[in-house]
């Protein structure tokens, strides 16, 4: 896919547009927890206290809201920088929101303890959940770190964006509800748009030549 | 417009700079927040399990010591219903006073903690709540002489509903209580201000709690306040008892539980809890541990603050501080009347013990120390046998509490009872109530499950027993061993206690015989009662 290969300069007002809206999303995903309200109204579910757990859920909201347009612009056509630009930064400002909501999970529920982390959420889901972390992470080194055209590099990356959110994609709208499983949705669509339209644009494209060249005759 | 657009782009490069920058100071001052907010509570470390259970927390975290300080000053009319000569709110409720220096200074049975309310949130300032101390550690009032402080011993003073009531009517009072009056209230009381973290804590607290009591005043009703509270017609707990399952039928059923209900039970005493492996007056908890959560939920706690480690390991400690926890001796609080015992009279008193009362209260094995189980202990005897009120075991609900109240608690709750430790369930049903130990028998008036009986001297019917009599921080009979009580109203003992009312009934267990019935032997029953006085 072709946001590899921009090693483009971001520019300011492209990062600031990226990073503001994060950066005031991820505070009040932090801070909204302390709300009274939100506080006196919590309901144990889980065994889990009511600030990691709302720091949890409304950092993966965040994870999937910056997801939704890294994944758009991955998979939509086209080769300009200032797209390349947006992907990388989205891609990135989601990866952090994750991490953060995998310091809140990992850490601050299961201790840091791989034994908990399994026992509570079976091999399949808590595997699967580490595959995302650290393949996430290193597609991200590769896409500010590593210039290369190397054709592995573009197969783990677009393998990266189908397999990361098909895990969002169980875990948001399959096991869970409300909010969450409308931004999973939200998330779905978006891949699949732009996936839909690439194909589109791509089977255009090698369908022009051949039409010009029989008009030409 | 080419104009515009020139000075547009002219500052839209400071602007975006200064986005920038502000947002990434907002972050940063979150993350300082929360590495700030991570160390408000750290975990409170008792030296003992003693402690814990005298200071220790049970999630039942209420309002910010700085509230707690004022509060009685600001509503004298709910927190000395006496009027101030008869002492503070301390004195008036019957809680027993701590020590300058020691837990704040606040009376035993009140823990301070960084963690709020409900969620148990950390705090950045000092919550109070209560600790297990409070209805389970009792002064012995002995004439003429200083109290004695007893740990384990229900607190036969303490009118909690009463107190507690007087807490709703203050907070529940929207132009004399706002975070200014607090303020005023406590820079009077202290001659300092109010630092800003409290401000920003009781103008967070508040109105959460004020609008929680408000939209439960459906269930919970409007709380009675000033003069009212020791109405023993409009506050039918009293002194030392409370209805055990009333608020877990409201917090877990989301009923008013206000009809239905008079099972009035008095404050357990918690000696030797390893003696017992049912629980309740009616046998109803099999596990110590679950009686103590139940208790702490029905008095406040929630579910989501008993996750938090400091919570529940504060629970655990506590509860394991009454596993081997042994009462005092007659002997230890009443040395010139223990001197006066007569061991001939004791020796025939444990004939008739044994004969009467030990196969269903077990006796103290003298060789081993240990509490020798008779054969029908932790039997649940039917209250068609027993015939003491039967209004504890038929209380409206009984029997789906239970249910709900497992249902209450998420999987892996590390304090979720299990359900084969509740009855009605898989281990069967009660409808009576249970043949228990009596460790240290003298110290535990006053008697029957509903507190309706004052002293040993009525309860084995050597002498009637009171149809009326006033209670509060009554003083000790050491002679009748239980009770006594004036014939008029005082300041402290204060409230009617009216055995015909229901709920109150202190009549059944007529052991050894019914009041002068057949087979009534005064000689055997004073000779029991002095047993009774030695049986530890």
């Amino acid at each position: 896919m072709d946001p590899v290969e921009s090693r483009s300069r971001i520019t300011l007002t492209q990062f600031t547009n990226t990073f503001v809206p994060f950066a005031l999303l991820l505070a009040a995903a932090l801070m909204a927890p302390e709300l009274p309200y939100i506080l006196d109204h919590h309901r144990a579910v889980y065994t889990i206290d009511a600030l990691t757990y709302y720091r949890a859920v409304y950092t993966i909201w965040l994870t999937i809201a910056f997801m939704i347009p890294a994944l758009a612009l991955y998979f939509w056509p086209g080769e300009s920088d200032r797209k390349t630009n947006y992907w990388r930064l989205c891609w990135t400002f989601a990866y952090l929101a994750y991490l953060v909501h995998f310091y809140y999970t990992v850490g601050k529920v299961f201790h840091w303890s791989l034994r908990e982390v399994y026992a509570a959420q079976g091999f399949v889901i808590a595997t699967s959940n580490f595959l995302d972390t650290a393949w996430w992470g290193f597609d991200l080194a590769l896409a500010w770190f590593v210039s290369s055209r190397a054709k592995w590099i573009r197969v783990q990356r677009t393998l990266a964006h189908l397999y990361i959110p098909a895990t969002f994609f169980v875990s948001a709208v399959v096991i869970k509800h409300g909010v969450v499983r409308w931004l999973g949705l939200l998330m779905t669509a978006a891949l699949v748009v732009g996936i839909a339209v690439r194909l589109i644009r791509r089977k255009k494209q090698r369908h022009a030549p051949a039409a010009a060249t029989a008009g030409a005759a | 417009m080419r104009k515009l657009r020139e000075r547009l782009s002219r500052w839209k490069r400071p602007a975006q700079i200064g986005l920038v920058a502000l947002s990434a100071l907002a972050l940063v001052a979150v993350f300082f927040f929360l590495y700030r907010e991570s160390t408000w509570a750290k975990p409170r470390k008792f030296a003992s399990k003693r402690e814990a259970f005298l200071y220790g927390p049970t999630g039942t975290e209420l309002m910010p010591l700085s509230v707690f300080h004022v509060l009685p000053e600001m509503f004298p009319e709910h927190f000395q219903p006496a009027g101030p000569a008869a002492g503070d709110w301390i004195d008036q409720f019957g809680f027993n006073r701590g020590k300058a220096g020691v837990n704040e200074g606040l009376p035993i049975g009140f823990s301070v903690t960084r963690f709020r309310p409900k969620s148990g949130a950390p705090s950045p300032v000092p919550f109070v709540g209560f600790s297990c101390s409070m209805c389970h550690t009792s002064q012995v009032r002995r004439p003429g002489k200083e109290p004695v402080l007893v740990e384990g011993m229900g607190n036969y003073s303490v009118d909690f509903i009463a107190w507690v009531d007087a807490v709703r009517s203050a907070l529940l009072d929207e132009k004399r209580l706002t975070p200014d009056e607090i303020a005023k209230a406590y820079e009077k009381k202290f001659g300092r201000e109010l630092t800003f973290a409290d401000r920003a804590m009781i103008r967070a607290w508040l109105p959460g709690t004020r609008q929680f009591f408000k939209n439960n005043l459906a269930k919970y009703d409007e709380p009675y306040g000033g003069k009212d509270l020791r109405n023993h017609l409009l506050m039918p707990n009293g002194p030392a008892r409370t209805q055990p399952f009333r608020n877990l039928v409201r917090i877990v059923l989301d009923r008013p539980a206000t009809t239905g209900d008079n099972a009035y039970c008095k404050v357990p005493t918690l000696y030797e809890q390893g003696n017992r492996e049912w629980g309740q007056y009616d046998g109803s908890v099999g596990n110590r541990l679950s009686r103590s959560v139940l208790a702490a939920i029905a008095t406040g706690a929630t579910i989501e603050n008993l996750i938090i480690p400091e919570v529940s390991e504060g629970v655990i400690n506590a509860v394991d501080y009454t596993v081997d926890l042994k009462g005092p001796r007659f002997a230890d609080l009443f040395p010139e009347e223990a001197a006066r015992v007569d061991a001939q009279k004791v020796a025939r008193g444990r004939e008739v013990y044994m004969r009467s009362c030990a196969d269903c209260h077990g006796v103290r094995d003298e060789a081993t120390g240990q509490w020798q189980k008779g054969p029908r202990t932790g039997e649940v005897v039917p209250i068609e046998e027993i015939k003491t009120d039967p209004e504890r075991v038929n209380f409206r609900y009984s029997d789906t509490l239970t249910d709900a109240l497992y249902a209450f608690f998420p999987d892996g709750h590390p304090l979720r009872p299990r359900r084969e430790d509740m009855r009605p369930g898989p281990a069967g049903t009660t409808k009576g109530y249970i043949n228990a130990p009596i460790e240290s028998a003298a110290v535990r008036a006053p008697y029957l499950h509903n507190g309706s009986v004052l002293t040993l001297a009525e309860l084995i019917n050597l002498k009637p027993r009171r149809a009326t009599f006033f209670r509060g921080a009554n003083l000790y009979d050491p002679v009748d061993v239980g009770l006594s009580t004036p014939d008029q109203p005082e300041p402290h003992v204060y409230y009617f206690f009216d055995t015909r009312l229901r709920g109150n009934s202190n009549q059944g267990h007529d052991y050894p015989w019914a009041f002068q019935g057949p087979g009534w032997d005064r000689a055997a029953l004073e000779d029991l009662l002095e047993f009774l006085k030695t049986l530890s």
